[in-house]
């Protein structure tokens, strides 16, 4: 028996070829939740708070969802550049660079202090792109319902709300995980956190947060910025950016849109074919015309090829919407591994040219403008609405509203809210408030964006926007909960409790907005777990609310379920009993969890939940929890680890604590037995047991029989 | 004539005041308000809705609509209110189960629940002592009425003074009978620990004792 010391050398081998599975590289979009690879699970860490790596993690992926949108619309002499680089254009070349901005990125805050980010982010997005997420709504809202009591307020309900991504979510992570199983079946990879753990969950909420839809009702896929570029190439620059400025500004964006965002002009210099000299005439030229939010940035228009000398792969966007990558990894299946698109390069030069670009765009253009625009309407709007002047005026509003509405013309007319296109323009106090809130919470000063949203939420009220109250409620919950002061008793129930349930009963109910629903639901989950203690329970409530959302047994689903559990674990009980402690509601979610995990054929991610939940259950002396649990173990192809590390002998403890760590213990031990154990636990423990159940008919893990024909059940 | 549909039952889901029931299929949802909900033989739930194709947004594609479709849909076939009751001892572990059914509304006593409700309600009981290891400090009463829910699914709780405690669990709710019944089958507990051989935490195996539970479960519940 070889000792389960080190790699064996064929699985290191089949590691570092492991480019071979054809349509994936698992290993970039799983390596790009970051530290979570490294994390230990949750339950692994049994201390009454979460390691701070999580927190900063969870708190992260938070941060980043809730960025700036800034659209690029470049002239295709740039694209052409960017091609011949061997890249498809120049909105996927700079993209990746907008998640990260280099550096420290300092905003001032509502008080005037400067508040330094180490981890500034922008999400870039086509121009175009903004309108089509809009007119999704346009074409849909034709055929949407229209029934006699929901008539007059649904009419142009955007159904863009109602995000495509979710399914798609769902599907890429049916992806990743059928390849995780893939690698762990093959020995290639061993069980360990960056394969069961929450790294999934974490991936699976980036994608939910990663495709926001254009809406009336928020303004987060709003442009703040748009970025034009030509390029060096072009033989009538300005005239082409004035084009470009007067195109965009031409885009049949909704209405709802402010369409008074910052321009940013590019020029793109050719290093390989241009003249420096004359680009730099050009730039100054266009320093003259357009202001000072211009930048040259000088690219090299050769290919790179990896044994250039300063090459440097192309960054991969960590915020690809499930849509897209999904199309990616389709396309990447088709293709050969030889040409495999993930592994394009460019020079170090241009790579850092990049990150300059994005820096100084951000830094010395949009925060500051972003800032501008925060203090004037902070101080003309969202303060005169505070003042006294302001009550008067909403006052004698609402009066005149009131009587207006006696006179029988309805009192509608006296807000600004437009119900036929269920939005606001984009021009009035309510909207800019709403923008001042969103902008604010994009530069992370909660405490403003807490107050304002709690400001205008009354006002939507007042006009019966149910959509734009249910996105403010959302709002006012999830920045209370970023500010950090603690949750009372009385919070939870008065504040927490009533916002989410009116806003869920808003989306799910009044406009049908699953998407909106899962994703108010999830971020504030996450949220109140972090808060730990009884705000854990309360997190698990509204993640079991989540999953009556999704009633089908999908990836998604299973997710959900495992977080339900995992957030009764955060709540620890006091003293050596546990008291108060949730241990046996989280053991119950984790098995509840496995089980739709078997349904999905994902036998690894069951086994990992049976792990978590198997202590509590072990020595249980309920006959059909044990039965039940028993079953599960088998289905899932479970080996007791403890079992095994018994039989190999007492010899290697100092080792194999050593192995744990390396997360090796399921292939070392695997390896271990490789003659006799492995064979029982594929073919004849999960799949002998699984046909016994087939005559119930209603056994949902039959489905995995289809892909195993070998299977006859010698049973 | 309108058409009748019958939708698959792990597709429909009813709210918890059989209002409105939900069906979901792969691009959308569909929610059937001014719901009828029939109870039918053997606990089937019946529910017939009318609706007209305009109220569908996007039109799932397996239900062609004409103008006006009844769809009847079959809705958690044995929910008629059935009972799980435990009796947990102080390490976690049962002493004495029981499923009955009610009697009530010309039931027949036999208790409804489906082979994957079984084990449910064990997990269900098992993990509402969490719930009861906070409240039993909160409340004066030995009876801390409904603990926990899960789904549509309540816990009741009787502590004694051995921390034996009473679940039951229950899927509609009614605090006073259920109260009556705990009260019997405290005394009935007290009895059989009276018993020389046995001792606490000890399972309880009585053909009386369950004939007797069995009473007391058909004159209140």
């Amino acid at each position: 028996m070889a000792l389960p010391l080190e790699i064996p050398p064929r699985a290191r081998s089949a590691m570092s070829t492991s480019k071979a599975s054809p349509m994936y590289n698992l290993r970039s979009s799983i390596a790009s939740t970051g530290s979570t690879t490294s994390l230990t699970s949750l339950f692994a860490g049994t201390g009454a708070s979460l390691p701070r790596d999580i927190v900063d993690d969870i708190k992260s992926v938070i941060h980043h969802a809730f960025v700036p949108h800034i659209a690029v619309h470049v002239s295709d002499d740039v694209d052409e550049v960017v091609r011949e680089k061997g890249l498809p254009d120049f909105y996927q070349l700079i993209r990746p660079y907008g998640e990260k901005v280099q550096g420290r990125i300092t905003a001032r805050d509502s008080q005037g202090s400067s508040v330094p980010f180490e981890d500034f982010a922008v999400r870039f997005v086509r121009l175009s792109d903004v309108v089509q997420k809009s007119e999704r709504k346009g074409s849909a809202s034709g055929n949407s319902f229209r029934n006699g009591e929901y008539g007059g307020t649904n009419a142009g309900i955007p159904e863009a709300i109602n995000s495509e991504e979710l399914p798609l979510a769902d599907e890429l992570l049916d992806l990743h995980l059928s390849h995780a199983e893939e690698l762990i079946d093959t020995n290639l990879a061993t069980e360990t956190e960056s394969h069961t753990g929450q790294a999934f969950y974490l991936l699976y909420l980036r994608k939910i947060l990663s495709g926001f839809p254009v809406t009336p009702h928020e303004t987060w896929a709003h442009p703040v910025a748009c970025l034009i570029a030509i390029s060096s190439r072009n033989t009538t620059p300005i005239d082409t950016l004035r084009q470009l400025y007067k195109s965009g500004s031409e885009v049949n964006v909704p209405g709802y849109v402010n369409k008074e965002y910052l321009r940013y002009y590019v020029l793109v210099h050719d290093e390989d074919k241009d003249d420096i000299v004359k680009s730099a005439a050009l730039f100054e030229q266009m320093k003259r015309h357009f202001g000072l939010h211009c930048h040259l940035i000088r690219l090299r228009s050769t290919t790179c090829i990896v044994s250039d000398e300063d090459s440097v792969p192309v960054a991969k966007s960590q915020w690809l919407p499930a849509s897209e990558e999904l199309a990616d990894l389709h396309a990447h299946q088709e293709e050969d591994i030889e040409s495999d698109a993930s592994s394009r390069f460019i020079h170090g030069s241009d790579e850092a040219a990049i990150k300059t670009m994005v820096r100084e765009m951000v830094a010395q253009s949009v925060i500051p403008f972003m800032e501008r625009n925060i203090a004037s309407w902070n101080d003309q709007i969202l303060s005169r609405r505070k003042g006294i002047g302001g009550r008067v005026l909403s006052f004698s509003r609402r009066f005149l509203g009131s009587t207006g509405t006696r006179s029988t013309s309805s009192s509608a007319t006296a807000s600004n809210f437009d119900s036929a296109t269920n939005s606001y323009d984009p021009m009035t106090p309510e909207a800019q408030m709403r923008k001042l809130a969103d902008w604010s919470f994009m530069l992370r000063d909660w405490k403003l964006a807490y107050d304002v949203y709690n400001t205008i939420r009354t006002d939507f009220n007042n006009d019966k926007a149910w959509l734009h109250v249910a996105g403010a409620q959302e709002m006012t919950i999830i920045s209370l909960l970023l500010t950090g002061q603690p949750i009372t008793p009385k919070i939870r129930a008065d504040t927490i409790d009533v916002y989410l349930d009116a806003a869920c009963y808003s989306y799910v109910t009044r406009f049908r907005a699953i998407y909106a629903a899962l994703r108010c639901l999830l971020v504030t989950v996450e949220l109140l777990r972090l808060a730990g203690g009884s705000s854990a329970e309360l997190a698990a409530k509204w993640a079991i609310k989540a999953l009556d959302l999704n009633i089908r047994p999908t990836v998604g689903r299973a997710l959900i379920s495992q977080r339900v559990g995992d957030c009764y674990a955060v709540r620890q009980g006091a003293g050596s009993g546990g008291w108060g402690g949730r241990r046996r509601k989280a053991a119950m979610w984790h098995v509840l969890a496995a089980e739709t995990w078997i349904r999905l054929g994902k036998f690894a991610q069951a086994r990992h939940c049976i792990d978590v939940a198997m202590p509590k259950y072990v020595s249980t002396e309920f006959v059909l929890i044990r039965r039940f649990v028993e079953q599960m173990r088998l289905d899932s192809g479970y080996v007791n680890l403890l079992d095994l590390k018994i039989d190999t002998g007492v010899g290697g403890t100092g080792e194999e604590v050593v192995e744990v760590e390396n997360g090796d213990e399921e292939e070392a031990l695997d390896e271990d037995d490789d003659g006799e154990a492995e064979k029982p636990r594929f073919d004849g423990k999960r799949r002998s047991i699984l046909i016994p159940q087939t005559p119930n008919g209603d056994a949902p893990g039959v489905m995995t029989m289809d892909e195993s024909p070998g299977a006859d059940g010698p049973l | 004539m309108p058409l009748v549909k019958t939708l698959p039952l792990d597709d429909v889901i009813l709210t918890e005041d059989e209002s409105t029931a939900v069906y979901r299929y792969d691009s959308g949802v569909v929610s059937f308000a001014d719901l009828q909900i029939a109870r039918g033989e053997r606990g089937l739930k019946t529910g017939a809705v009318t609706i007209s194709s305009s109220f569908l947004s996007p039109s799932p594609s397996h239900l062609s609509l004409d103008i006006v479709v009844v769809f009847v849909i079959i809705i958690m076939a044995g929910s008629s209110t059935s009972y799980y009751f435990v009796i947990i001892g102080t390490k976690d572990n049962p002493l004495y189960e029981a499923e009955f059914g009610s009697f009530k509304q010309g039931g027949d006593g036999i208790a409804k629940f489906r082979e994957e409700q079984r084990h449910m309600n064990q997990f269900i009981a098992h993990s509402s002592l969490d719930c009861i290891e906070d409240q039993q400090w909160a409340s004066k009463e030995m009876y801390l009425k409904t603990v926990d829910k899960f789904n549509n699914t309540w816990v009741s709780c009787f502590l004694t003074g051995g921390n034996i405690k009473f679940l039951l669990v229950h899927d509609t709710r009614s605090d006073e009978p259920i109260r009556q019944f705990f009260t019997d089958v405290y005394d009935l507990y007290c009895k059989t620990l009276m018993n020389p051989f046995y001792e606490v935490n000890m399972a309880i195996r009585s053909q009386t004792f369950d004939q007797k539970i069995k009473a007391a479960a058909k004159k209140y519940l």
